[in-house]
């Protein structure tokens, strides 16, 4: 499958239908960081292996040229020196005599012997004996003070010319490294063969090694004879596991460089595998938080999903629970709620408007059919009773003119609640309003012996059909009093709220039941004997009519309190506001 | 020399003595004390007054003008002390310049007693001479044991503690040091040349005597006065000691500790000196904060022992000369007191084998003895036997400039600090007669 191909795949099934959204965005995650981390990878080892051949290739090269100069020319300048001393013309002499003639050899060899690089001068004879020993500055232990441990045999030689490199002595426990140049004294006088040798730190010529290094990554050797590996300090070390071969600068003496990577690699490579894990924790991460967001998601998704279920099953009394958090999932709730509240008074104002309607044109045509011979019977029994005088006949009469009257009044209110007037708002006092509705139930609630009281702020104003709200706090105390026993009280109250005018009508009569109170507003329903059951649903249609509303809370055997809830004359409301 | 530039320069000392401020700014030759004429004994002393051990060869110089203070002082009251002249010169650190002028003294100058030397390396060569030429030869500040065991004569004598004491002082505190720490792994670093070998060897020796166990984990050999440390820091580093003892001495040792702080050896390692560490110049150099682990000690201190003697000693070295001593000053001035003592001892007779008798097991009040010790010159080796405090870094302002000077001592007697008779056995057995020059 080519590359192309398994995007594709990859893509398409990052996009089945059915993952849910939270599952392609982390998924997408993943991959992403996937694709980074795997690009990062490959980077790095290109740039590793680049360093590494940088480190290693030419200028290494160069390095190493350049270092195994500076050891040849060191060694160069010991053999110009040991030909110098081989070659002067009292050496023979000196070997054999010490003459103050010959002084000046003895003062040479002594200059010389303090030269830092060296430990002192040497003189061999031809069986490799030492015959005669100038210990110099760094001279210490064998050969200058004692040498019964100390010799030659055995020691790799190699020869430059005329010159032999013997050695190098490794460091021991306690010593350091060195190494020989000899050469054979000239000619002299007598016939004695002896050969003078510089006695030379090995550590001064490795010393020599130290610029070559690099960072600890290639380190600087010098392979000498007998297959061993001397560091700059001229100490033996093992043989490095990598290394790249430099320059021979005497035969069996090499240039070499340990290369070990890992000294600068290694953090690096530490640092990567680093990387790895912690990409490898944040898609992990990723990954807990994925399934938990998920989980936690469907869970509360599931609850939105059930609502809408029940909204659509018609239960529109069904309200979400407020949600743990104020998140993008609560305001959804929220907006729910608002929609489900708002189609619930969206269907009963329908439902209520249609009923309406219907029975405004039901009662309409009762109310036209009824009225007229409902005036002529009155008029009749009002004539029959004005002739009749036998009392009982006439107390039958005006009995039928009552009941006549009654019938007038409920084919008025059928013909008012179908045909309603159309509402004319002012500013009306509130104050006012109440003086004339206590005018007209205070008689019927002293009757009762109820105590009724009113109390509204005198610059209370409401912006309504005075009339209209007249009849509607009329049929309202009424309704008090109906529900009253003797000796209770029925109470009016205004007040300022929000801006709006609230009137509140509270009674301590019998009360309504719970399932009362969600039909009391229908027309018809009544608890009254003798109600039409039209009286709150007129209320309810003028209030509606004037901007108002109207709220009932009532408790069996406690009694009822009814709020208005009107617009406030816009004077008030300014007022309101600047205060 | 021609007698007439010898007597400018006795004219030039004696300004200097009267002036109370020797004169040493030139490089070379220099006379202190009385003029030849008057001299009860001629002292030929070799310092390097140049490179980085110049320091060593200013202060001996300085050291010895305060014991010729003394003495005259002592001589004006009356006391019968030697009038001395010192004849001083530069041996540059280097044998061969060091045997040539030893030569030059014996033979030209008339020199009785030969003194000095820094380095173990000159002191050798200069020793073998005093052999050859039976001059006696009073060592003041190389430090090879060496010097008096197996290359031991009857001429040569040493007034400064040796490799041995130092490294006996030195195995002692590790030994300490081991039971509260645990250290394990020792490293060595030391010059290339005598003095650095035999000290390794000593603090082998001593150890082992102890009994202490280690892991020997490297051992550093670079040259007198080495130029770059980078490469023996590079490999201690690698190595991973616990302990670094050290016996790279004078400049070289500000210098290697100077790159040791630039890399972070120090920060996983202690670094010990225990025979010159404690060198005044070098606590000078540290300045206010001294690497972290030093463990330091030298052959004289200024502030111990805290004694009127010491005080006294400090006190007229930094009255001459406007600064405090580094540990050279006290044995030069030691080399000239004990000499003073023997001529006191052997009632004014300067015969070399009378000088000899009367060093041998002699006893002298020193300004580095602690209170009621003497040093003494032991009779067999020669070698003096003094006490060695080892301390670490405390921060101080009465010997200024030095903001750092060694506290929390650990004082060990020179009792405690004897070789034991087997290897005092063998190493003597070892002397033997030496190649002539």
């Amino acid at each position: 499958m080519t590359l192309n191909a398994s995007l594709h795949a990859l893509l398409h099934w990052l996009a089945r239908p059915h993952r849910s959204l939270v599952a392609r965005y982390t998924l997408l995650s993943v991959f992403v960081m996937s694709i980074a981390l795997i690009t990062l990878a490959v980077l790095y080892e290109q740039l590793a292996k680049d360093l590494l051949n940088r480190l290693t290739g030419e200028r290494l090269d160069a390095q190493a040229l350049s270092t195994a100069n500076r050891l040849s020319s060191f060694l160069d300048d010991r053999f110009y020196q040991l030909s110098a001393l081989s070659n002067h013309p009292n050496m023979p002499d000196f070997i054999v005599d010490q003459s103050p003639l010959i002084s000046d050899v003895d003062s040479l060899l002594k200059l010389e012997g303090d030269l830092p690089f060296m430990y002192g001068v040497l003189f061999f004879d031809e069986q490799d004996r030492l015959v005669k020993v100038l210990p110099g500055q760094s001279a210490s232990g064998e050969p200058y003070w004692g040498s019964e441990h100390w010799s030659i045999a055995g020691l790799p030689v190699q020869k430059v010319g005329d010159v032999e490199v013997i050695g190098p002595l490794l460091p021991k426990a306690g010593g350091s490294g060195s190494f020989l140049i000899r050469k054979s004294v000239r000619s002299g006088r007598t016939n004695q063969r002896v050969r003078i040798a510089l006695h030379l730190r090995l550590a001064s010529l490795t010393e020599l090694l130290v610029s070559a290094g690099m960072s600890g990554v290639v380190a600087p050797l010098l392979r000498v004879p007998g297959a061993a590996f001397v560091d700059p300090t001229g100490r033996q070390v093992k043989a490095p596991v990598q290394w790249h071969e430099g320059p021979v600068i005497l035969p069996g003496w090499q240039l070499v460089f340990s290369v070990e990577p890992g000294a600068i690699l290694k953090p690096l490579n530490d640092a990567r595998w680093w990387l790895y894990w912690v990409a490898a924790g944040f898609i992990g991460f990723i990954l807990v938080v994925f399934f938990t967001l998920s989980r936690q998601l469907r869970s509360r998704v599931s609850t939105l999903l059930q609502g809408a279920h029940q909204l659509s099953m018609g239960d529109l009394t069904y309200r979400l629970a407020q949600q743990p958090r104020d998140d993008e999932i609560s305001h959804v709730a929220r907006a729910f709620n608002v929609m489900a509240e708002r189609l619930a008074q969206v269907m009963e104002k329908t439902v209520r408007t249609e009923n309406l309607a219907v029975l405004g044109t039901f009662a309409t045509g009762v109310a036209h059919e009824v009225r007229n011979p409902l005036a002529t019977m009155k008029t009749t029994v009002q004539a029959l009773l004005r002739r009749e005088q036998e009392p009982q006949r006439r107390l039958l009469l005006s009995d039928l003119v009552q009941e006549i009257d009654r019938l007038s009044r409920v084919t008025n209110d059928l013909l008012e609640y179908g045909r309603p007037r159309p509402a004319m708002p002012r500013e009306v006092a509130v104050a006012q309003l109440f003086a004339q509705t206590a005018h007209l139930v205070t008689p019927q609630m002293q009757a009762r012996n109820i105590d009724f009281q009113c109390t509204a702020p005198p610059d209370l104003r409401v912006f309504i059909d005075p009339d209209q709200a007249q009849q509607v706090l009329l049929n309202l105390c009424l309704n008090a009093l109906q529900a009253s026993s003797e000796g209770q009280t029925v109470r009016l109250d205004a007040e300022q709220w929000q801006g709006r005018v609230r009137i509140v009508i509270t009674d301590q009569g019998c009360g309504i039941s719970a399932a009362d109170l969600q039909n009391i507003r229908q027309p018809f329903f009544t608890l009254k004997a003798r109600g039409t059951g039209l009286g709150l649903s007129i209320s309810q249609q003028l209030l509606e009519a004037n901007g108002a509303r109207m709220e009932i809370a009532s408790t069996l055997g406690e009694g009822t309190r009814v709020v208005l809830d009107c617009p406030a004359a816009a004077n008030d409301t300014g007022d309101e506001h600047n205060s | 020399m021609h007698p007439m530039r010898s007597w400018h320069f006795c004219v030039l000392a004696l300004a200097g003595l009267l002036m109370g401020s020797p004169v040493w700014a030139e490089v070379g030759r220099l006379e202190l004390g009385v003029p030849a004429a008057q001299a009860d004994l001629t002292m030929g002393c070799l310092y390097p007054m140049t490179e980085r051990a110049a320091i060593y060869g200013r202060d001996s110089i300085a050291g010895i003008q305060v014991a010729l203070d003394e003495l005259q002082a002592r001589q004006q009251a009356g006391e019968p002390v030697p009038r001395l002249r010192v004849i001083i010169d530069d041996d540059q650190s280097k044998a061969s310049y060091g045997v040539s002028l030893a030569k030059s003294f014996i033979h030209k100058d008339g020199v009785q007693v030969l003194c000095g030397m820094v380095s173990s390396g000159v002191a050798l060569a200069v020793s073998q001479l005093a052999r050859q030429e039976k001059v006696l030869m009073i060592g003041t500040d190389h430090a090879s044991s060496r010097m008096t065991l197996e290359n031991g004569h009857p001429y040569y004598f040493r007034v400064t503690n040796d490799t041995w004491t130092s490294m006996a002082a030195g195995a002692r505190y590790l030994q300490a040091l081991q039971k509260k720490t645990g250290w394990k792994r020792l490293a060595f670093i030391g010059p290339d040349y005598e003095y650095g070998h035999v000290s390794r060897d000593d603090l082998h020796a001593a150890l082992n005597q102890l009994g202490v166990k280690f892991d020997d984990v490297i051992e550093l050999w670079p040259r007198l006065y080495e130029p770059d440390y980078s490469p023996y820091i590079t490999a201690l580093e690698q190595s991973k000691p616990d302990i670094i003892v050290s016996a790279i001495w004078g400049g070289d040792f500000h210098a290697f500790v100077k790159q040791a702080a630039g890399s972070r050896l120090l920060e996983t390692s202690r670094l010990a000196n225990f025979d010159t560490g404690a060198n005044f110049d070098f606590l000078v150099a540290l300045g206010d904060k001294a690497p972290a682990g030093l463990i330091l000690s030298a052959r004289h201190h200024n502030n111990w022992p805290d004694t009127e003697r010491n005080r006294s000693f400090v006190e007229r070295f930094h009255r001459l000369n406007g600064r405090y001593p580094t540990y050279a000053a006290q044995g030069a001035y030691t080399g000239v007191m004990v000499l003073a003592k023997a001529f006191e001892k052997t009632g004014g007779v300067t015969d070399s084998q009378a000088l000899i008798r009367a060093l041998e097991g002699l006893e002298i009040a020193l300004p580095e003895d602690p209170p009621g010790t003497y040093s003494r010159i032991d009779p067999v080796t020669h070698q003096i036997q003094q006490s060695q405090a080892i301390g670490s870094p405390v921060p101080t302002t009465a010997y200024p400039p030095a903001q750092l000077m060694l506290g929390d001592w650990s004082v060990y007697s020179a009792q405690e600090l004897q070789l034991d008779s087997a290897t005092l056995k063998r190493r003597l057995a070892a002397r033997k007669p030496v190649d002539e020059p």
